[in-house]
């Protein structure tokens, strides 16, 4: 297992040989040190090899430095004696702070959005589960550390928090102002989080199949097309497997449960069914605070954060009419076999589905009204058809 | 793909939940929808504004404990499980022990020996949460905070390392035994008498109402050492299994009826001199010392059982229609339920400056605490009764918890004190000569 990772291999041109000899004269001689102490067991290697990497990663490009170390010779040799055992693993998780899921929604008076001032917040429930399983990893000695990291406002530090009480060793603030469930969007938030990857050296990244507000569930895949990274998408079993060097995971499809191997580094995103977090305990929320938390922005990891679409207006969902009282089971399966309509979603309307200049981001139902919108083209409500 | 929302397993226990993931599935599958009385009672509209909400004012932390010990009630404390507990008359252990495990079995006492080391202030937060799920589970845990409180306190560096450790996690529940079968009000008349024998004292004589008696291994048993009046009286730790320990039948209780209450009866019941908590004569001291957090205690419960009622009361008047309209458009009714919320809101502001006055040692906070006890315990009964009302029949329903939430505060104004002798300490204060 490497230890440098990067699957853009695009970086062959960068450095010369001089700058690559350097490096590698320097790799070579942390190792000797460490060869040379005899107390140098396991924990020493460990170090040293976190310090090495640490260096090529700070002093030279990411990618400069992944690519010395795939392509040395001299350094591929040093591999076998790094990937011991007690190899550092470090897991990434995201944790987004969205609306209380038991807060009824309310769209705002300017029909743009929902209500979010004054409106209870908490960690989005998938990257709750995201979290608790990477502290299960955590205590099943398959991982070393876990980074929680969550972009949003300056109030992501409370839900950062939250991940630190859970377990989490330490959080990484990205902070901006955009809108979490509108204007930060999940090319932008993947961005982010493959720069991280990059810079914290993770070897796996958990994320929640989705979150409760934008309910795109795209961020966990489009990480793992920039990092060039196997997926597991909507997890609902995980297993290390091969000696910790690849995950046996367990899916849940509509057409039943789907078994798949993935080897490390990888993408996981969380479906419901994986866990159930645990409470934050009250000595652990105290320990959360010690904790150390870097504050990070968009610039500074150099990934552009405009919102790529924008919303046009939302609007509330149409009343439930009232429903009846059957009488007895007989009557219930009259009632279902002859008056029930099925009321699933519009499989015409998928998201990326173009409707005239609109495109679908979001599922809609199929009813009357929403025919008719379909029918005239027009934009329509919350998770509709946007510009 | 699976395009539903789903939600983990432990947020369906929340009602509004359990309804929207039946409202999804309603969707998917007939068009026929049979209304059940969870549907009725539906908690999406409970959501009182942030004027009333417990958290306003407080810490980030303290928020954080809040939500903690919230979602804690939430998910175990539920209305399903209190009725339980509240009809068959189940004392809910292991509940109790899994809220230990997130640190809130000994809230007072010092992080060394597995307590949370929490001020008055962050444990009201906490107890009030509780409250709001099961007044009476949150009530005995407050109890055994307190005796925890007056281990950690006042014993010796051996006995919190003998018993708190085990306490915090609730392994071993505890008793707190001051009142007598005739010494309620006068405490100080206690008779239970504590004989010095060589090495061990021999105790005599009877408590009663105690919360707990029969299941708690530890009681904390205030008798009397010597002279009589206060300083006469010494505070000592019986062990359950001791011999000469014996429990009278449980109590059949108007509320409080998720613990059980029975007499605790010494007869020449020796334990040793090592089980005198602090020193021989300051056992009264101790236990108002005791009593002044205990207070705050019961205001914190009372607080919490009237916010879960004046939010069931929100969603009801919202939703009731009579009249052809919802009975929440009556001025009477508004103007009522902003009486009840507004008195809730007081109460708490009472309260939570009771705790702060604790925690700084100030010299008024014996008074603060009375003031906080009588105004919380009187205020949350009358709200909560107001609730059952604006519910009409429903109300008396145990269906709709109002009336069990009705039952388990009644108490709170005769125990820690009567409010009556709140008044009696406050005006003794008010009026005093310099």
């Amino acid at each position: 297992m490497p230890i440098l990772r990067s699957r853009r291999d695009d970086s062959r041109t960068m450095g010369s040989v001089v700058q690559r000899c350097l490096v590698l004269i320097f790799v070579v001689r942390q190792v000797q040190v460490v060869k040379w102490s005899k107390a140098g067991t396991v924990s020493r290697r460990a170090e040293d090899r976190g310090s090495i990497a640490m260096h090529l990663h700070t002093k030279y490009d990411s990618i400069f430095a992944t690519s010395i170390y795939r392509k040395n010779p001299a350094v591929y040799l040093l591999q076998p004696f790094h990937s011991t055992t007690t190899s550092t693993m470090r897991i990434l998780v995201g944790v987004k702070r969205v609306i209380d899921y038991a807060v009824k929604v309310r769209v705002a008076a300017d029909k743009k959005g929902v209500e979010l001032n004054n409106v209870k917040h908490s960690m989005n429930p998938f990257c709750e589960i995201a979290v608790e399983e990477a502290v299960r990893l955590k205590e099943k000695k398959f991982a070393t550390e876990i980074v929680a990291v969550s972009v949003g406002t300056k109030q992501a530090q409370e839900t950062l928090r939250t991940a630190l009480a859970m377990g989490v060793d330490r959080g990484i603030h990205v902070e901006t102002a955009l809108r979490a469930d509108q204007e930060l969007q999940p090319l932008a938030v993947a961005k982010m989080l493959a720069k991280l990857v990059d810079k914290e050296k993770a070897g796996l990244v958990i994320l929640g199949k989705q979150s409760i507000d934008g309910d795109n569930a795209q961020t966990a895949p489009m990480l793992a097309a920039l990092l060039g990274w196997p997926q597991a998408t909507f997890a609902a079993g995980v297993e290390p497997v091969d000696e910790n060097k690849a995950l046996k995971v367990e899916r849940e499809t509509d057409t039943g449960s789907e078994v798949l191997k993935v080897n490390l580094p990888a993408v996981l995103s969380t479906d419901l069914r994986l866990n159930t977090p645990r409470y934050a305990t009250i000595p652990n929320i105290m320990k959360a605070k010690k904790k150390p938390m870097e504050l990070l922005s968009p610039e500074k990891l150099g990934v552009d954060v405009t919102p790529k679409t924008s919303v046009i207006s939302v609007a509330e969902p149409g009343k439930r009419k009232a429903g009846i009282m059957v009488e007895s089971v007989d009557e219930l399966l009259d009632k279902l076999k002859n008056e029930a309509k099925y009321r699933g979603y519009d499989q015409r309307l998928y998201p990326g589905k173009r409707v005239g200049k609109h495109v679908c981001v979001g599922f809609m139902r199929r009813c009357e009204k929403e025919r008719k919108i379909w029918s005239e083209g027009r934009e329509r409500g919350p998770g509709g058809v946007v510009e | 793909m699976a395009t539903f929302l789903r939600f983990p397993r432990r947020f369906i226990t929340s009602p509004s939940i359990t309804k929207f993931i039946a409202g999804t599935k309603r969707n998917r599958v007939p068009y026929v929808c049979i209304p059940t009385l969870s549907s009725i009672q539906s908690s999406h509209l409970a959501t009182l504004p942030d004027i009333a909400a417990p958290t306003l004012g407080l810490d980030e932390t303290q928020c954080e404990y809040f939500n903690l010990a919230h979602s804690f009630a939430k998910n175990e404390l539920t209305p399903d499980n209190a009725a339980k507990w509240d009809s068959k008359e189940i004392f809910p252990v292991e509940t109790m022990r899994k809220a230990a495990q997130l640190g809130f079995g000994a809230v007072f006492v010092r992080e060394d020996v597995g307590g949370s080391g929490m001020s008055r202030l962050e444990g009201s937060v906490i107890f009030e949460a509780l409250a709001a799920g099961c007044t009476s589970t949150a009530a005995y845990m407050t109890i055994h905070s307190m005796c925890g409180w007056m281990l950690d306190s006042f014993g010796t560096e051996a006995q919190r390392q003998r018993w708190l450790p085990r306490m915090a996690t609730m392994d071993l529940l505890s008793s707190y035994c001051l009142t007598e079968p005739n010494s309620g009000s006068d405490a100080v008349s206690l008779s239970t008498k504590a004989v010095r024998e060589g090495d061990s004292y021999v105790l005599n004589g009877s408590k009663a109402f105690i919360s707990g008696a029969g299941v708690s291994d530890v009681y904390l048993v205030m008798c009397r050492t010597g002279e009589k009046g206060p300083r006469g009286i010494s505070c000592i730790l019986v062990e359950k299994g001791t011999e000469g320990l014996s429990f009278g039948a449980p109590e059949k209780k108007l509320g409080w009826k998720s613990q059980p209450t029975a007499t605790v009866t010494f007869t020449d019941c020796r334990v040793p001199a090592s089980n005198l908590i602090g020193v021989e004569g300051e056992g009264f001291k101790y236990a108002m010392k005791g009593l002044d957090g205990g207070r705050i205690n019961i205001a914190t419960c009372s607080v919490g059982a009237a916010q879960a009622c004046v939010e069931k009361t929100r969603a009801y008047i919202m939703e009731r229609r009579q009249f052809g309209k919802a009975i929440g458009e009556n001025q009477y009714v508004q103007f009522k339920f902003a009486e009840m919320v507004t008195s809730v809101v007081g109460a708490r502001l009472m309260v939570r400056q009771a705790a702060r006055l604790l925690d700084a040692k100030d010299s008024q906070a014996t008074v603060a605490c009375a003031m906080a006890k009588k105004v919380a315990t009187d205020s949350a009964f009358t709200v909560i009764n107001d609730a059952l009302q604006m519910h009409g029949g429903y109300g008396y329903l145990k269906d709709y918890h109002v009336e069990r939430y009705l039952r388990d505060v009644r108490v709170h104004q005769i125990l820690e004190g009567t409010n009556e002798i709140m008044q009696i300490i406050i005006a003794r204060k008010l009026l005093q000569q310099d």
